[in-house]
């Protein structure tokens, strides 16, 4: 058993708790943003749980390619694409909806036949203490997630400082520009953590990924949850 | 016409904070760019 198992555990106990939380929310509101959160949480929860395993029980081809599929391939993609549902048009959010979808079968089939060896998580760069994706053998495979994790990095965060500066423009809603900025904040860590591990950096995905997931779950919070806020706030005034 | 602010902690904060992370944002686009590159 590796200790540092537990690190990723405790990302899939916090990610479980944030996507059954904004599933909730989904339920009251119907708002599709909320829904594809939740779905995102989900993947990201499933990603930490799937190495949990690995580091508790080792070795086993269907987790690794529920990890890979779930936590290294989707999970940014599909966070992003609620942000999506709640900034662009309609029109456009289902038509990126569409690609998104087909685009996640296609990576699920990719995954699910591509050929494994653990061997591969052995390198000059890596220790194989965590999960990574040298052990996909097939060509192609990890060619696909910096596409969809540009798309959800860019979407998730690009939308959170986009609203965060709508809303610092019009000094309205602070409590959402606080969320937003921390919703940011979380969102590029597992991104930097996932490219440190492919410079070999120890316990960097896993690290990244709980630090995000607390991150992410408070800026949601605080973005949901009005700041009081002080008179004497307003009072400085600046002439326009 | 007077311009409403925030409480000054998040006047000064959340400007660096913005920019901090853009500038977090390219900096992530180039490493991602390094490793693209050298595969």
């Amino acid at each position: 058993m590796n200790p540092i198992a537990f690190i990723p555990l405790t990302s899939a106990v916090i990610s479980l708790v944030f996507s059954v939380f904004v599933f909730r929310r989904y339920l009251e509101k119907h708002h599709t943003h909320n829904l594809l959160w939740s779905i995102g949480m989900l993947f990201y929860a499933i990603g930490g749980a799937c190495e949990a395993f690995y580091g508790f029980l080792g070795w086993n081809p269907l987790v690794f390619r529920l990890w890979y599929l779930f936590g290294a391939l989707l999970v940014a993609a599909w966070l992003g694409q609620g942000t999506v549902y709640l900034l662009a048009k309609p029109r456009l959010a289902n038509i990126l909806m569409v690609v998104l979808a087909l685009g996640s079968l296609f990576g699920a089939y990719r995954v699910f036949t591509a050929q494994l060896d653990p061997a591969g998580m052995i390198s000059s760069l890596h220790t194989g203490s965590e999960l990574s994706g040298g052990a996909i053998q097939t060509p192609g495979v990890r060619m696909l997630t910096p596409f969809f994790n540009l798309y959800g990095t860019l979407a998730l965060v690009g939308g959170a400082l986009y609203s965060a500066f709508l809303f610092f423009r019009k000094r309205v809603l602070l409590h959402r520009v606080v969320g937003n900025v921390l919703i940011a904040t979380g969102a590029i860590l597992p991104a930097f953590g996932g490219a440190f591990s492919r410079f070999g950096i120890p316990g960097a995905l896993y690290i990244s990924e709980l630090l995000g997931a607390i991150i992410l779950f408070i800026g949601f919070l605080r973005a949901t949850s009005p700041m009081p806020v002080q008179k004497a706030a307003a009072l400085p005034t600046v002439s326009s | 016409m007077a311009r409403k602010q925030y409480p000054p902690f998040y006047e000064k904060a959340i400007p660096i904070a913005l920019v901090i992370i853009g500038l977090l944002v390219v900096a992530l686009l180039v490493i991602i760019g390094i490793v693209f590159s050298s595969q």
